[in-house]
């Protein structure tokens, strides 16, 4: 070996990272740290912008860096830190923070531009533990962004960087976007699972709102002003009438003259007897938002759904065994119209009549005088609602204080309220003469978004109403908010949230192109939702089902997988290697190259740097069966290759003599041989 | 004397007679002085050198004069002297060995710098100047030189510079087992020599080279040789190829193609020659033949 070889052999020594590589790099971990920022504890933050800027300032002005041992006391203190504060190092909490600390304190140590290269690989991590905590559309936007800047970032901490910072990332572009179908393979048939390999714990978020399990006065003016989006909603067929889209949520039973309680009992009970659908159903898929709460928003009523550990209870409720803390998807089939299969049971008879004693005196003695007018109960409940629409009640988000006869107050003093208000008295006025009556909960109306043919439910749709129970007719829905006479709603000050003609103000009319802006882009939302996000298993059998792999299965999934991915492989490997090539290449070479693959399936590849003739020797020594054609062959193609002048119709000759040539592969041919004709002509 | 491939083939055909197993060796020298170069022959001693050179001049009936290169060799024992002539009073040019048609330089390596460069610097001019006369060497003019690689004491290897001036360096070898039976049960090689009948005449041989030089080279084959050419200068571990090694290399090339009956260079002719023409010339001090054949496997053919 000479000298020149040896030093060629011999790695050159590590290059020192440049200020502007390292800024590059502390740059790439700021942007993937951003979107956790807010769950890493601030101090982590602040010490990774201590040895960011202590690193980068060592690297401009040059100095001493922390001796080992003080960086092995900084690292084992944050570490004890963490945990302390913490508690765990298991979550995404933990992980996100240790990750985080990992890249500020490899800063630390960063000399050569490996130490560099490695800080950035770190944000490749932090990106995937910020897709672990969220999953939005401009999340994803967002860190592929950062990834297209870590790997501009690694190109140019390459050996032989190229000149400009532009270049470096119109490359990393290239890289990315070539990478991109591998990545669509990886999405489409990795094989999903029913149940996740592993769990992330959730981290329980304060800030979710909604429907809770009480309702007083006054509770859902909040939520009123809220425009945070409950669920959406796609329905298969057409989208019911107004007076049937309520989405059932807590129902409540117990009152104490002020507050309606769900109570506990038959919380989780599992409906004995359902009750039987009547007329046509409604199929869709509701993508409930996380609630924090383990109530499923419904139509009325469930008969079939599908949605893992979800029981419907005797009072209509889907609940969940656990609660919603992430964006689930219900699918279902309701019909709003239902026969009972028994009376009401003696139990629920009593709770759903029973009333605090002692309260409201003056709704009680009301409505015993409206009772002897009206003994049918249906026409007892007209009536009160008829008393409503009469009355000078008018519907507001602002109304009076109540006192302890909350009810007494509002029906006879007050008459100014919203849904909770009027579903509270309405129910009184029922169990006060002995109709089962109960307070639901929910959202009710909704706008349908154009751009996509779904309808949004915000918090601003929550709603309250009565579900009375007639004798042989079930459960029926009162709403005493919709008798509210239209004129009598006050749009003063805030939205109003029950009656869908405010909303249709709220919505279309008073900015229309804001509104119409917000619809779009919930309709991307959505569609990201619906399309990516929910590219669940029974979506992927689908596809697998379209593509005519029949019986998909999580094995058969990975050899297609894997083949998808060798072809992608091979179609690279056949791109680089067309670039390599020369560009033009003449019916000669082709045919040649024809020849080449035909000898290669037949076991006797041509080598590189072998000439026609060479090869033909060579071939001609192991298959004496070949010999005559492929040397004819091989002498043909080195005329025409490499003579001055070969005849017009050598070129033709030579392909109908290829077209000939059909070799086959090397066992066949040597069970045909007979010994007595074994190879005896060396190449010439 | 028809100067066709057959009188060369009859050439090659005798000279197989005389060195025995060494068929490819012989096609390489008839090449290298078909393509009007200059012949290095490098063994250890006792394996042929001396006996294919003069089998060779004989062969194609050129006038041979032999010089056995030594230390105390001086440029006047190769070019000639000029004597004082008593009769007529005058200096008179006494040529030297060199004024022959194949001259035969034995251990080449043996001679001190200052003999060497005198026969080489003749090998390129194909002149000699002596006393401020220049006389012009005759036609066809071919070294042969012979070394012994493995002998150092007492040598003066040749520089880099000066071995560029070999078309080709050819290694004899040890002939394979049944052909030194032969060796062992048969004549004399020398008396053998002596005998050689010559087989063509100056010529016919001028014929031949000019010949060579209309052998064909299609544009494909020049890609393959520039490729060839560019991969040694690329290579860190050889020097690379000049581009008069180049055009030797085409040369000798069209010389085997010559010698196989062609009219065109294929690939494998370049091939055949590529070691003996580069080997001497990227690695002048190690094993330039393994170097040249690995270069020649880095390099696809088209």
């Amino acid at each position: 070996m000479s000298r020149s070889q040896a030093a060629a052999l011999r790695p050159p020594p590590p290059r020192r990272a440049s200020a502007t590589e390292l800024a590059w790099a502390i740059g790439c971990v700021a942007l993937a740290l951003l979107p956790s920022a807010g769950r890493i504890p601030v101090w982590v933050l602040a010490l990774i912008a201590l040895t960011a800027a202590g690193r980068l300032t060592l690297a401009l002005r040059g100095g001493t860096p922390l001796p080992r041992s003080l960086r092995g006391v900084l690292t084992l203190t944050a570490l004890v830190a963490l945990f302390l504060q913490l508690r765990t190092f298991n979550g995404l909490t933990a992980g996100t923070s240790l990750l985080a600390l990992a890249a500020g304190l490899k800063l630390l140590e960063t000399e050569t531009v490996r130490d560099v290269r490695v800080v950035t690989l770190i944000v490749s991590f932090l990106c995937l533990a910020a897709l672990l905590a969220g999953d939005s559309f401009w999340l994803l936007g967002y860190l592929i962004g950062v990834c297209w800047i870590a790997t501009a970032t690694l190109l140019r901490l390459a050996p032989a960087p190229l000149v400009t910072a532009r270049q470096d990332l119109r490359l990393a572009a290239r890289l990315l976007l070539q990478a991109l179908p591998i990545a669509l393979l990886l999405w489409l048939f990795f094989p999903r699972l029913s149940a996740p390999l592993w769990h992330v714990p959730s981290e329980t978020r304060g800030s979710a709102s909604g429907l809770g399990d009480s309702m007083s006065p006054g509770d859902i003016t909040d939520l009123a002003l809220s425009e945070d989006v409950a669920l959406r909603v796609r329905f298969d067929g057409p989208a019911p009438p107004p007076q049937d889209r309520y989405w059932r949520g807590p129902v409540l039973h117990d009152f104490d003259g002020r507050t309606w309680r769900r109570g506990a009992a038959p919380a989780a009970q599992r409906s004995a007897e359902p009750p039987l659908p009547l007329g046509t159903g409604y199929r869709y898929r509701a993508s409930l938002e996380p609630s924090e709460r383990r109530w499923v928003y419904a139509l009325d009523t469930p008969v079939t759904w599908s949605l893992a550990n979800t029981l419907l209870t005797e009072d209509g409720m889907l609940l969940r065994s656990g609660v919603i803390d992430r964006a689930v998807d219900l699918r279902a089939t309701s019909y709003p119209r239902t026969r009972p299969r028994a009376d009401l049971d003696a139990r629920s008879r009593r709770r759903d009549t029973a009333l605090p004693p002692g309260r409201n005196p003056r709704t009680l003695e009301f409505a015993r005088t409206l009772r002897s007018a009206h003994p049918d109960d249906l026409d007892y409940a007209s009536a009160v609602l008829d008393m409503i629409r009469r009355e000078p009640f008018y519907y507001t988000l602002d109304p009076p204080p109540l006192g302890r006869d909350a009810v007494d107050e509002f029906l006879f003093d007050t008459r100014r309220g919203f849904c909770g208000h009027y579903a509270s008295a309405f129910a009184t006025m029922m169990r006060a003469v002995g109709i089962p009556a109960r307070v639901v909960t929910g959202y009710q109306g909704g706008v349908r978004n154009p751009f996509s043919d779904y309808w949004i439910l915000r918090q601003s749709d929550a709603h309250a109403w009565v579900e009375v129970w007639i004798a042989g007719r079930g459960w029926l829905r009162q709403d005493p908010t919709a008798a509210v006479a239209p004129q009598r709603i006050d749009q003063s000050g805030h939205p109003a949230s029950d009656a869908t003609s405010a909303l249709d103000v709220r919505w279309n009319v008073s900015t229309p192109r804001f509104a119409d802006w917000r619809l779009r882009f919930d309709a991307l939302r959505e569609l990201w939702h619906d399309r990516v996000l929910g590219f669940d298993a029974e979506a992927q059998e689908g596809l697998l089902d379209w593509l005519h792999v029949p019986g998909p299965s999580a094995e058969r999934l990975a050899i297609a997988l894997g083949a998808s991915l060798a072809l992608a492989g091979l179609a690279l490997a056949w791109a680089g290697r067309r670039e390599s090539a020369p560009a033009t290449r003449d019916r000669l070479s082709r045919l040649y190259a024809r020849l080449e693959r035909r000898m290669s399936a037949a076991g006797q590849p041509r080598l590189p740097h072998e000439g026609a003739e060479a090869w033909a020797a060579r071939v001609a020594a192991v298959r004496p069966d070949l010999a005559p054609q492929f040397g004819a062959l091989c002498r043909l193609y080195s005329r025409l290759r490499y003579e001055a002048s070969a005849p017009a119709d050598a070129l033709p000759k030579f392909a109908a003599a290829l077209r000939r040539f059909r070799p086959r592969g090397s066992r066949a041919s040597r069970e045909s041989r007979s010994p007595a004709s074994a190879p005896s002509s060396a190449p010439d | 004397m028809k100067a066709s491939p057959h009188g060369i083939d009859a050439v090659r055909a005798q000279l197989d007679r005389v060195i025995l197993g060494k068929d490819d060796q012989i096609r390489l020298c008839l090449s290298c002085l078909l393509a009007g170069g200059h012949l290095l022959i490098e063994d250890v001693p006792g394996v042929g050198k001396t006996t294919l050179a003069h089998a060779l001049a004989r062969s194609l009936g050129l006038s041979c004069q032999r010089i056995q290169f030594t230390s105390d060799l001086l440029p006047g024992d190769v070019l000639g002297v000029s004597i004082y002539d008593r009769d007529t009073g005058k200096f008179r040019f006494q040529r030297g060995p060199i004024f022959a048609q194949v001259v035969l330089a034995d251990e080449i390596n043996r001679a001190s710098p200052k003999a060497q460069s005198a026969l080489l610097e003749a090998m390129e001019e194909r002149q000699v100047t002596v006393d401020g006369h220049t006389l012009a060497l005759p036609e066809p003019f071919f070294v042969i030189a012979t070394q012994n690689p493995h002998d150092q004491v007492g040598t003066f290897p040749l520089p880099e510079s000066q071995l560029d001036r070999f078309l080709m360096r050819v290694e004899l070898g040890l002939p394979p087992p049944a052909a030194e039976r032969e060796l062992l049960n048969g004549v004399d090689r020398r008396e053998l020599t002596g005998a050689l009948p010559p087989l063509l005449d100056t010529e016919a041989l001028r014929e031949l080279q000019r010949r060579v030089q209309r052998v064909h080279v299609a544009p494909a084959l020049l890609d393959y040789v520039q490729a060839l050419l560019a991969r040694t200068r690329s290579d860190d571990a050889v020097a690379g190829l000049s581009p008069r090694a180049g055009i030797g290399l085409l040369r000798a090339a069209r010389a085997w193609a010559l010698l196989a009956g062609r009219d065109a260079v294929t690939p494998e002719h370049v091939q055949a020659v590529f070691p003996a023409v580069a080997a001497h010339r990227i690695a002048p001090r190690e094993d330039g033949t393994a170097l040249a054949a690995r270069l020649l496997e880095a390099v696809p053919v088209p």
